[in-house]
């Protein structure tokens, strides 16, 4: 009786070990600069609101990673510290200066055993649409960002992979925070849109 | 034979040695309500400067009657200028930092004076023997595992107000963990991270005690 319940309890242990699935959740904190004033728009796509990594390759752990809602909290959250009016739209187009759509166009991860390494890694490439209040696109380029955990010990890969994409979702946003105004085609609509003494508050030179 | 149980378990510990150097560029002071900020380097992609370190550190300091900004609430307080890929690395970058108006105004509000980045981690080396268990009723572990543990940090301390570097100090450790099996692994761990911290944290808070002013500051 007791070497059955023990096999029962070890395969209950390999079956666990061979799926995995968490919610993941958004720590970003309010961002420390100053806002722009402008009215985005954000149009989150169905694919970005559903956003949920599933494990195809066999040799993995079959992950199913739910991420949607964290990654519109990280995106509305930087917008909302980046514009002085921030409003959700259901299309590229609407009562805004300028509209952003996001997609995540890839998500890759590491665990310490496949890298020998002592730490999780996740990167993750965003492709990202600026459109005008008419619809016209002003910009389309993408962004990559990484996270990793700072060690391995006492974690389990579910908690391991979960703060490697908070670090990653938290590097996400200041990407978009630091590099927005960088984007060649961003920068030049905002010289023509926004006057000198905006982007020197900013500490952007014209 | 209960008052001999702690002090038993206290001396199961492996072995490590600490040794700091302090380079001092100027002199450090903090006046009545400055404070500290002790940041771990992350940028790097084989290593990371470890959280509970500068925890380690900032409590340490706390203890001594600093008034040090934990790491996280700063990181978070001042997100996104101080994010691994976003993050200063030398003192011009963090003093173009500071022409951000709502940056210097919050820098203002916590009376910020001194920056320490604290850059380098603690690795295991090397480690020999093997321990095998059998996990069936009656089983245990036998064997005998040893490894090497070695740190490495340098920490290098700004000065907000002056913009100048205050000093450098570099800390360095060794230790040694075993564990040997019979039936029960016993873990004797040597504490090669909190060795690192208490020297280090000792060598910091030492390093904002009043001294004779120098003028050989530099600007890296």
């Amino acid at each position: 009786m007791q070497s059955r319940l023990l096999c029962i309890l070890m395969l209950s242990l390999l079956l666990c070990s061979c799926s995995g699935s968490f919610k993941v959740k958004s720590q970003v904190p309010t961002p420390l600069i100053q806002p722009m004033p402008l009215t985005v728009g954000t149009y989150y796509p169905k694919e970005l609101r559903q956003y949920r990594y599933e494990e195809s390759n066999e040799a993995r752990k079959e992950w199913k990673i739910e991420q949607g809602d964290a990654q519109m909290q990280m995106f509305s959250q930087v917008l909302a510290g980046m514009f002085e009016n921030v409003v959700d739209l259901n299309q590229q187009q609407g009562a805004a200066d300028l509209i952003l759509t996001p997609r995540v166009e890839e998500f890759q991860y590491t665990v310490p055993r496949e890298t020998r390494s002592n730490i999780y890694e996740v990167w993750f490439k965003y492709h990202l649409q600026l459109h005008e209040g008419s619809g016209r696109l002003v910009a389309d380029w993408f962004m990559t960002s990484y996270g990793k955990t700072p060690t391995a010990f006492a974690t389990s890969d579910a908690g391991g992979l979960d703060l490697a994409i908070q670090m990653a979702l938290r590097d996400s946003g200041a990407k978009l925070l630091m590099d927005f105004s960088r984007v060649p085609e961003i920068r030049q609509w905002m010289e023509q849109n926004l006057n000198k003494s905006t982007l020197a508050i900013r500490g952007e030179q014209p | 034979m209960k008052q001999l149980i702690l002090p038993f378990f206290m001396l199961l510990s492996g072995c490590s040695s600490v040794t700091i150097d302090e380079f001092r560029h100027s002199s450090a002071s903090l006046h009545q309500g400055e404070s500290i900020v002790i940041l771990g380097r992350r940028h790097a992609n084989n290593y990371e400067t470890e959280p509970s370190l500068i925890n380690c550190l900032q409590e340490s300091m706390t203890k001594q009657g600093l008034n040090v900004i934990p790491e996280q609430q700063f990181l978070d307080e001042f997100y996104p200028f101080f994010e691994p890929r976003t993050a200063p690395l030398n003192l011009p970058g963090m003093n173009r930092l500071q022409s951000q108006e709502r940056l210097a105004s919050r820098m203002q509000q916590h009376k910020l004076r001194y920056l320490i980045w604290v850059d380098g981690n603690t690795e295991t080396t090397s480690s020999v023997g093997s321990i095998s268990c059998a996990l069936v009723p009656g089983g245990g572990c036998l064997g005998f595992g040893s490894w090497d543990e070695e740190a490495g940090y340098e920490s290098i301390i700004w000065d907000l107000k002056r913009e100048v570097v205050a000093g450098r100090i570099h800390a360095s450790a060794k230790g040694t963990s075993y564990m040997p099996a019979v039936v029960v692994p016993i873990p004797l761990l040597a504490q090669v991270e909190t060795e690192t911290c208490r020297g280090l944290g000792k060598q910091l808070t030492e390093f904002f005690k009043p001294q004779g002013e120098t003028n050989n500051a530099v600007q890296n």
